[in-house]
């Protein structure tokens, strides 16, 4: 039985076989997830997908070595952040010989603005974009995909203390970011 | 441990996250000390914003079809520590979404890989307080103040206003041609539509040439030190120098010199661009007059011609024309040479194949493929010039033109086109329409356009005529148009420059309707006077010259103004979406942006502006600033005169005096809106444009005056629903 509503393992077990359309299923009850995974690495779109397709790629001809003691998932998932973790690296490289972008700090104006539109979403996303990718990667990881410390640090190949300080310091660059937010919303 | 020290504990704490201990030790320190518990509150609030508002993309059609291709070219067992073994520290990138090469081409190895880069994908979600909240209406009017007004209203018309607190009805009072007659100064939605269009038009053209013209230039530059290369190689000399001249022409009509004689006359023909004449270099008939660039493109006429010869220039891939073949091989190779070579190349070749579906060409890309199949993953260009390589590289270029194609093949085999056609959206709907292929049909127009994107309306006044075959043409357009129109990254990549961003614009326009708006905002009529906005950026008559800051008079008359709220406030959106769109992907373009980000400001005004007029207020300060702005910024984004533009008609009589048409199909429009004032609900009247607009195959003369209907309630019915 593969088809769509077929049990994960009787799909895995046909994708171990070389079941390209059995992968395909498979996969693509988990592409969303794994595409935000990559896009918490690496805070576009179009760099997500592109790491995405290549991590599924990869599980398909690594599908030998997946032994089962985790999730199908939690395996890809890791996959994807290591290839957006090597995309961020082969960026950081090709961009040594550029200037630096501008430090971008959001502008009071720019907040007083967004605020008066109502524009809260637009103003958090902005936030988490200007995030590092290392903090933004733990936040995300946390608050949208709702792993648990050990899991982000089994993803992102971490310790454990690194995901906390990490994900403390990200919540911290975002919370002076979005004050005049918190401070509407707080009491 | 100070405050700061446990500052990672205390996140970990909102998270749930800490054992026993620690979480004994963290809640011991927070009931002390009243900044660490300040602390923890903010980022469980901070998590909470982001839990909420974090973007959670998805992996999208195109996107996943392009996986599952990829998916099917994996071999079904696959050696550990395969090709991604072989490429070292001196690998680049790896695979992408399109199709990876690797070759070993000349000294180190290559691999060929490309990002995309296009305009985000911006999820915006209009904020809803840019529109006008219309309160409940309450039965029969109940409590409206001056329901009297009402009295006029058909029993439909009165139940749409109680389920929409709007309704819109043929009007009977004055026309709006008295109008200008006598006051001349009235801003209206189509002065505003003309406004947006000449900001947009002006900041896609400085995308071209910020970002698309200066790619282009340099990939020919690269293919031509490559092609140079392969000149001096045996047996590739002819194909070498065909394909070079090739790219010369597009060099030399974007400003490079060339000193070759046949480059040199093509180049004369495409800069005079009349006529059908055989081109020297691809000897073939070429249509010359293609080359004339239109509207705001005459600002960037070398890049718009190299694009359109580009387009042109195909190679033949079969054995009876063995330059052709090759010349294609070897440009394919010289795009290889260089990854971001490969990658500017793979932007311009996949641009067409989504708004011009299957078709013949081949792509670069795809001809790197066909000399893989051919030759292997060692590729030396040399092998390319063997007589014995000639026959499996015409078998692989049909065999992979009938896989990518689906099987069939036009007459005269595959070929190889350098960029992909570059007709624009409306030219692949003209085309289509035109009388050509659906004879006795008139010269087709904007609203057949309209029509294709699947408008209702459009399609019942724009098919009356009842040609043959127009419903089915149309059906295919509309599902054409519908995979362009309704993938944003799809949208994105489509056609030319111009094209790309119109299509964006016009997308993002139309994506989910926003939360908050009155249902009727969302009829198709809505929607087509959007489309319209965006398709103006590209029909616009030459954009009006810059004149730097606005400059206000404080002491010019206010011009009275159309009140339309919703729909200035969404024009509004629609620009400051362009100008964040622009301002992530093109920050050379800042001119653009900044210009965006003002016409967005303009129009917001007038959303405020007509927000008070039809509650009743007096005009703010920052409203009367922004109608008082709008008429110069009219006469610097638009023709002189538009912010006094609506669609009216002249007609010039014999005896020379002038009649007004309106817009041909009866007096202007009125809309009765219930809105709250100070002391309760009232119902408002003003007038409203009608969307409509009325194709006459030739010009309007009295008598098509006489047969046009007065009123048209069925029109009306179509807006209110």
């Amino acid at each position: 039985v593969t088809g769509d509503d077929a049990p994960e393992e009787a799909l895995l077990e046909r994708a171990r076989e070389g079941d390209a359309a059995a992968f395909s299923k498979l996969a693509a009850r988990h592409r969303d997830a794994l595409l935000r995974a990559a896009w918490a690495v690496l805070g576009n779109e179009e760099d997500a997908l592109d790491a995405t397709q290549e991590a599924l790629l990869r599980a398909y001809r690594h599908l030998a070595t997946f032994d089962g003691r985790s999730s199908f998932v939690t395996w890809a998932r890791k996959i994807a952040t290591n290839c957006s973790l090597n995309r961020l690296e082969q960026k950081k490289r090709d961009r040594a010989g550029a200037l630096p972008d501008d430090d971008v700090v959001a502008d009071r104006r720019d907040q007083d603005a967004a605020l008066e539109r109502d524009e809260e979403r637009a103003l958090v996303r902005r936030a988490i974009d200007e995030l590092p990718p290392a903090q933004r990667a733990a936040v995300l990881l946390r608050d949208v995909e709702g792993l648990s410390y050990e899991e982000i640090a089994e993803a992102l190949s971490i310790p454990k203390g690194t995901v906390m300080s990490r994900i403390c310091y990200g919540r911290k660059t975002l919370k002076e970011k979005l004050s005049r937010l918190l401070a509407r919303s707080l009491p | 441990m100070t405050c700061e020290e446990l500052e990672p504990l205390v996140s970990a704490l909102v998270d749930g996250e800490l054992d026993a201990e620690d979480t004994a030790l963290v809640r011991g320190h927070l009931a002390t000390c009243a900044s660490c518990r300040a602390l923890e509150e903010e980022l469980a609030a901070t998590s909470a914003l982001v839990q909420r508002h974090a973007p959670r993309p998805k992996v999208n059609v195109v996107a996943w079809a392009r996986f599952e291709k990829a998916l099917k070219r994996e071999p079904r067992r696959v050696k550990r520590g395969g090709w991604e073994g072989l490429l070292g520290a001196a690998a680049l990138v790896v695979v992408t979404w399109g199709l990876g090469a690797f070759l070993a081409f000349g000294d180190p190895p290559i691999v060929a890989a490309w990002e995309r880069r296009v305009l985000p994908l911006l999820k915006y979600e209009d904020p809803a307080t840019a529109f006008v909240k219309l309160p409940p209406c309450p039965k029969d009017l109940e409590g409206v103040k001056n329901a009297g007004l009402a009295r006029d209203l058909t029993p439909a018309q009165l139940r749409a206003l109680e389920r929409d607190g709007l309704v819109q009805v043929p009007g009977t009072g004055e026309s709006l041609g008295a109008f200008y007659e006598r006051d001349g100064a009235l801003v209206t939605a189509d002065a505003a539509l003309l406004v947006w269009g000449g900001a947009v038009s002006r900041a896609v053209i400085d995308v071209e040439r910020s970002l698309l013209a200066p790619e282009l230039e340099e990939t020919l530059a690269d293919l031509d030190v490559a092609l140079r290369h392969f000149e001096e190689k045996r047996g590739l000399e002819a194909s070498a120098r065909l394909a070079r001249r090739t790219l010369d022409v597009a060099r030399a009509l974007e400003g490079a010199v060339s000193a070759d004689a046949a480059v040199q006359n093509d180049v004369e023909r495409a800069l005079r661009g009349v006529g059908v004449s055989r081109s020297e270099v691809l000897d073939r008939e070429i249509d010359w007059s293609r080359f004339t660039p239109r509207g705001p493109l005459r600002e960037l006429p070398g890049h718009f011609r190299a694009v359109v010869w580009l387009g042109e220039a195909a190679f033949r891939l079969d054995e009876e024309h063995p330059d052709e073949l090759r010349a294609a091989c070897l440009v394919a190779l010289g795009l290889a040479r260089e990854s971001r070579t490969l990658r500017r190349f793979a932007d311009f070749d996949d641009a067409a194949s989504l708004i011009h579906g299957p078709q013949d060409d081949l792509g670069g890309l795809e001809v790197l493929q066909v000399v893989r199949s051919a030759i292997g993953d060692s590729v030396r260009p040399e092998l390319v010039g063997r007589p014995e390589a000639l026959a499996p590289l015409a078998r692989h270029a049909r065999e992979i033109a009938r896989s990518a194609r689906a099987g069939a093949l036009a007459e005269g085999g595959p070929r190889f086109r350098l960029v992909g056609d570059t007709r624009s959206l409306e030219e692949v709907v003209l085309t289509e329409l035109s009388s050509s292929k659906l004879p006795g049909r008139p010269r087709p127009t904007s609203l057949d356009l309209l029509a294709a994107l699947g408008s209702q309306p459009a399609r019942a006044v724009a098919g009356a005529d009842g040609a043959e075959g127009y419903v089915n043409a149309l059906e295919k357009l509309t599902s054409l148009l519908e995979d362009v129109t309704k993938v944003p990254r799809a949208a994105a990549r489509a056609g030319s420059g111009v094209e790309r961003a119109k299509l964006f614009a016009v997308t993002k326009l139309l994506e989910t309707p926003p939360r908050g708006v009155p249902s009727v905002m969302e009829t198709q009529a809505y929607s087509d006077r959007l489309l319209l906005a965006g398709l103006a950026a590209l029909d616009m008559p030459e954009p009006g010259p810059e004149r730097g800051e606005l400059t206000v008079d404080p002491r010019a008359a206010l011009p009275a103004l159309e009140p339309l709220p919703g729909f200035y406030a969404r024009l509004a959106h629609g620009a400051r979406r362009l100008a964040l769109g622009l301002d992530a992907t093109s920050p050379s373009a800042s001119r653009a942006t900044a210009r965006l980000q003002r016409v967005s400001e303009l129009l917001q005004g007038l959303a405020d502006a007509s927000r008070e007029v039809l509650e009743g207020h007096p005009l703010s300060k920052d409203s009367r600033l922004a109608l008082q702005s709008f008429a110069s910024a009219a006469s610097v984004y638009a023709p002189a005169s538009a912010f006094a533009c609506e669609d009216v008609h002249v007609l010039l009589k014999a005896d020379g005096t002038r009649e007004w048409l309106e817009r041909a199909n009866g007096p202007l429009d009125r809309l009765y809106m219930v809105v709250p004032g100070e002391s309760g609900l009232r119902l408002a009247v003003g007038a409203a444009v009608s969307a409509r607009e009325v194709i006459s195959p030739r010009p309007l003369s009295a008598a098509d005056v006489a047969r046009a209907p007065r009123t048209d309630p069925a029109w009306a019915s179509q807006i209110v629903r």
